[in-house]
């Protein structure tokens, strides 16, 4: 034991002697996500009503979420639906709201318990036995949703090819910092953040000793999205084209198909891709190891790179809950289905919209009776 | 000056319930309840109304001014037609709520409904008496029979016991026969018998005998107290030792009231009703017991424990309507006031309230039912006093309720 302790110092001494090093380290925490990348996803509308008891759960929640995306001809969104599946993995009393801009709430596939509608809210209540599966299928308002999607489909039909474009639109800019940091502390944060990416959990508590002055810096953040899809096109083989690709949102924001022919049918389904762990140090299992034997690189770029990956984690576990999940720092996932279907026939009418129909026709038909009536006594004066 | 005296009459009167109290203007909540039939039912309502009505002296200050409540009660005497009338005379008396024990809701609603007054169930729990699309001012406190009944499958089934079904023919038989045919659809093979028996019959031993010839290893009884004492007194008697449950009617003190010279007989009946206390523990139902009793008095079964202690019944049926007094209240403040009736009616959808139990009370846009199926908890006689089951995973995390003094 004492040997390792004398290792990491000796690693830390040897690792970087800089002026600032001589004052102690302040302790700085590394960019908080919910205070630097935008709010949403997950859906929070503005006017969800609050529950005037606080809510009550379970940890060990297991959060599931299919997002169908019904789009126009040209990709344009008509419908959003979404299966929650919550998994609630022990015994006792379950109280909680999902904020959603709900139009509709039903119970879901396997679903062991029936969902509450309330403004802006699913509402969830019982008892669990050890093991409780609450499915909701909720169908939202689309023009309080749609802003939140990972991906933005087109489809431009032109002459003789179509072009399907599927642009990640996860990316946001951030505020950040660079600094010179204090090596044992940026070991640990950068094992803790892998530690947290290998169990999808999220990272907290990620802070790290700095030397000197830091310094603001801008990010530009995405969530990286895995895009699968399937356009059928006549003539095509089989009738289908499969086309796949990683959209990272910031070297490749866009994934670009161009068919002979319309399709008559597009599907394009989209997951947030796993946070690859560029953040794994070479020849050695841990940051902290890698320091004892004096392999930490330059702190600096260290530090940039963890902050880079601790915040495409964040981003990319907003997409993984569209939905919020009740333990929002726990384990979830998320997959976007988007695929062109019919938009569905309004089933009722607005109000009042009959009567300005009737109301206009009735105008119509008195401009053109009058335009008439002087007109026929005219061609009758002269017949 | 006659005409003076009878202009300041009738405003002393009251004008129906919405009399002023200095700038304090009282509304009335009705209580539609079978005072004279059932007695223990109508009094558990009225009373938890009235104790969330006037013991925390509730006045809420709303946009239109302040507001407190006031109770009064309407006997249905379990008559569809009388509780129907009731609730006629209720909006004419200007009620802003009616609380009702359940009979005759199927015609009543829609009176209420014109008036856009709400009706909150505090006792049957039929699937089609509460509906929020086809009856929007209805809601319901209390289990409901599609809980009970599935959780009653949900505990027995895996029992391998061979179940006779034992309704009797009134609306509470009946209503519970629906819910029990729909629990124990899938599982037809675990059902031995379905037996319906007369409400007034005098002694039930051939039904009883049926249900043995068939096999059963368990009964249901979804019945009348009365019924209910009658099923365990022919079981007993002709010593059968057959295990016998119910939903809330065997905690009625009716059915130890009648059984009170056989109290060994009473021993095992398992009863499903709505857990008076939650995960949080008995302390807010404790509380609330305590309050109830302070108001009115420890609610005695009129039957001793074998040590001679006099049994209590727990108010836990008052807790219901007690809690849809403060979702009202809830409702009223949320709606901005009480001339927007339609508003009070919407915005019950909308608010939560912590119950006497501890457990979140409301109700939504898609279920107007307050009490969650899964709330339903088993309790089983011993010595007549009751206690939580231990082989049920909801049952084994509730607290004894004390029901001796």
């Amino acid at each position: 034991m004492r040997t390792v302790g004398a290792a990491v110092v000796a690693g830390i001494v040897a690792w970087g002697v800089t002026p600032a090093a001589a004052a102690p380290p302040r302790i700085r925490a590394l960019p908080w996500p919910p205070a630097v990348l935008p709010q949403t996803p997950p859906l929070a509308p503005p006017t969800s009503g609050v529950l005037p008891l606080s809510p009550l759960f379970l940890g060990r929640l297991d959060n599931r979420e299919r997002i169908v995306v019904g789009m126009d001809d040209a990709g344009k969104p008509h419908s959003i639906r979404v299966l929650q599946r919550i998994v609630i993995k022990r015994l006792g009393d379950y109280v909680f709201a999902v904020p959603a801009p709900v139009r509709s709430v039903t119970p879901g596939p396997g679903a062991e318990s029936v969902p509450g509608q309330r403004e802006n809210q699913i509402l969830w209540e019982g008892f669990s036995p050890g093991r409780r599966v609450l499915a909701a299928l909720a169908d939202l308002r689309v023009r309080e949703s749609v802003g939140a999607l990972p991906v933005e489909v087109r489809v431009e039909p032109g002459e003789v090819r179509t072009t399907v474009t599927v642009r990640n639109m996860t990316g946001a800019d951030v505020t950040s910092f660079t600094a010179n940091p204090e090596p044992l502390s940026l070991a640990k944060a950068l094992d803790q953040l892998r530690r947290a990416i290998s169990r999808n959990v999220s990272a907290e508590g990620l802070n790290v000793g700095v030397y000197g002055k830091t310094t603001p810096a801008q990010l530009r953040i995405a969530a990286p999205m895995q895009v699968t899809g399937a356009a059928q096109v006549e003539g095509a083989p089989n009738g289908v084209v499969r086309f796949s690709g990683l959209l990272d949102g910031l070297r490749r924001t866009e994934l670009r198909v161009v068919l002979r022919g319309r399709p008559s049918k597009v599907e394009v389904r989209v997951t947030p891709a796993p946070v690859a762990d560029r953040l794994a140090p070479r020849g050695t299992r841990t940051w902290v190891t890698a320091l004892r034997r004096h392999q930490l690189g330059d702190g600096r770029r260290l530090l940039a790179r963890a902050i880079t990956a601790e915040l495409t984690y964040a981003r990319k576990r907003q997409y993984d809950t569209f939905l919020a999940s009740p333990e929002q720092s726990g384990p979830n996932s998320g997959t976007y289905v988007y695929r062109t279907t019919a938009p569905a026939r309004a089933t009722a009418a607005p109000e009042g919209g009959a009567g300005t129909d009737h109301t206009v026709g009735w105008i119509a038909l008195a401009v053109v009776l009058a335009a008439a009536l002087p007109a026929g006594a005219v061609i009758w004066a002269h017949s | 000056m006659l005409l003076i005296l009878l202009v300041f009459g009738a405003l002393a009167t009251g004008c129906g319930g919405d009399g002023a109290n200095g700038s304090t203007k009282t509304l009335l909540i009705a209580v539609n309840a079978p005072f004279s039939r059932t007695p223990y039912v109508g009094l558990t309502i009225a009373n938890g109304a009235e104790l969330a009505a006037t013991s925390s002296g509730i006045v809420i200050n709303t946009k239109e001014g302040a507001f407190s409540f006031r109770i009064k009660r309407y006997d249905s005497g379990l008559s569809a037609r009388r509780a129907v009338a009731n609730v006629r005379r209720a909006i004419a008396d200007g009620a802003i709520a009616i609380i009702d024990e359940g009979t005759g809701i199927n015609a009543s609603w829609r009176i209420a409904n014109d008036a856009d007054t709400p009706i909150c169930v505090a006792f049957q729990g039929g699937k089609g008496l509460v509906d929020p699309n086809e009856r929007p001012n209805v809601f319901r406190i209390a289990p409901t029979d599609h809980g009970v009944a599935f959780r009653l499958a949900e505990y027995l089934i895996p029992k391998q016991r061979r179940i006779a079904l034992i309704v009797d023919d009134s609306d509470y038989g009946q209503q519970g026969r629906k819910a029990l045919d729909e629990a124990f659809e899938r599982n037809p093979t675990s059902v031995a018998a379905r037996l319906t028996v007369p409400t007034r019959a005098p002694d039930l031993a051939p039904e009883i005998l049926r249900a043995r010839r068939a096999h059963a290893s368990a009964l249901i009884v979804w019945a009348e107290p009365s019924v209910i004492a009658s099923v365990l007194a022919a079981a007993r008697g002709s010593g059968w030792d057959v295990p016998v449950y119910t939903p809330a009617a065997g905690e009625d003190p009716l059915v130890r009231q009648q059984l009170a010279n056989h109290p060994e007989w009473v021993d095992g009946l398992t009863f499903a009703t709505g857990r008076p206390t939650a995960e949080v523990g008995s302390v807010p139902f404790l509380s609330f017991q305590r309050l109830y009793e302070e108001r009115f008095g420890v609610q005695l079964v009129g039957v001793r424990t074998s040590a001679g202690a006099e049994v209590t019944q727990p108010p836990d049926y008052a807790m219901y309507s007690y809690d849809f007094v403060n979702v009202l209240v809830a409702g009223i403040q949320r709606a901005g006031g009480v001339k927007n009736r339609k508003k009070i009616i919407a915005a019950l959808e909308e608010v939560s309230v912590a119950g006497a139990n501890g457990d979140h009370r409301g109700f939504n846009e898609r279920n107007h039912d307050g009490v969650v199926d899964d709330d339903v908890y088993f309790a089983r006689f011993e010595d007549m006093t009751y206690k939580p089951v231990k082989d049920d995973p909801l049952s084994a995390t509730l607290t004894e309720l004390e029901q001796t003094r």
